[in-house]
């Protein structure tokens, strides 16, 4: 008498069944990683772009104001970075033509500047950065920038006696330690 | 089953198949989307301290008189004037001199 294969009424087979349920799984977590990875790979892009945005806008900050040697100084090569000049940024800040664009900032976002260590958190350059970060923003870069501040051009006597540690009082008086904090965030 | 075997070549390949899926979803989960800006902020933030350090904590102990060389043989006089090695391997003012 001959086998049958099949039972009455079924259709599909159990192997055929577990191998889909298998397919429709795997299926499900390839769907499941593709939109978690897109997801993050979109969140990373624009943090990345707050954040290139946010640590440019700094070094145009520092490097527009920098310290230039005094006199017979400046003619040696020497190029101070790191040292912002007190008197520089005083005329930068309050300039006619002082825009978001003077630190490379563009159109469509936002900034808040302040000096961290001098004065104790305050705001800078409220003129072109009005108000802190509003609440519900979630992208925000923030860059942190310390350096060195100086009144009016560096003599070379300063600066050699300052690095050498040999200054007659204390080099603090001469370069003050300082920290700005830079934030930007998507208008 | 012939004797000796114990998984079929469809069992291999299945899981061949199952382990290449799983390592390359590993991969892409351990890569860092946002590194590169993060590395260069920290070494921003690197050179900013650096540089501060430079200006107010005296990052010479003294002001050198000449450059440093870095001699593999040091040589002097000895008391009858000959010459005989004094040293190896010494960080020396480069007015000094090595023999190499």
């Amino acid at each position: 008498m001959e086998t049958k294969k099949f039972s009455r009424g079924q259709i599909f087979s159990l192997d055929f069944i577990i191998a889909m349920a298998i397919v429709a799984l795997a299926i499900g977590l390839l769907l499941s990683f593709y939109q978690t990875t897109a997801a993050q790979e979109k969140e990373a892009r624009v943090q990345n772009e707050l954040n290139v945005i946010a640590l440019n806008a700094s070094n145009q900050l520092l490097e527009k104001n920098r310290c230039s040697p005094a006199g017979g100084f400046a003619g040696q090569g020497y190029k101070l970075f790191g040292c912002l000049d007190g008197s520089k940024f005083s005329s930068f800040s309050t300039s006619a033509g002082l825009s978001k664009g003077s630190l490379m900032i563009p159109e469509g976002f936002n900034c808040y500047i302040t000096d961290m260590e001098a004065f104790g958190n305050i705001q800078i350059l409220s003129n072109i950065c009005p108000s802190d970060t509003p609440a519900g923003v979630t992208d925000v870069a923030s860059v942190e920038r310390n350096f060195v501040g100086h009144a009016g051009d560096v003599t070379k006597y300063d600066y050699e006696r300052c690095v050498a540690g040999l200054y007659p009082l204390d080099c603090a008086g001469a370069f003050g330690q300082k920290t700005i904090n830079v934030k930007v965030w998507k208008a | 089953m012939r004797k000796g075997i114990i998984f079929s070549v469809d069992a291999i390949l299945g899981a061949v198949i199952v382990i290449t899926l799983f390592s390359a979803i590993m991969v892409l989960s351990l890569s860092e989307p946002n590194a590169g800006t993060e590395q260069a902020i920290l070494y921003t933030k690197a050179t900013d301290r650096a540089l501060a350090k430079f200006y107010v904590h005296g990052a010479l102990d003294s002001v050198p008189t000449a450059p440093n060389v870095n001699c593999n043989d040091i040589y002097a006089y000895g008391d009858k004037g000959e010459l005989k090695k004094d040293a190896t391997g010494k960080i020396v003012p480069e007015a000094r001199g090595c023999a190499s």
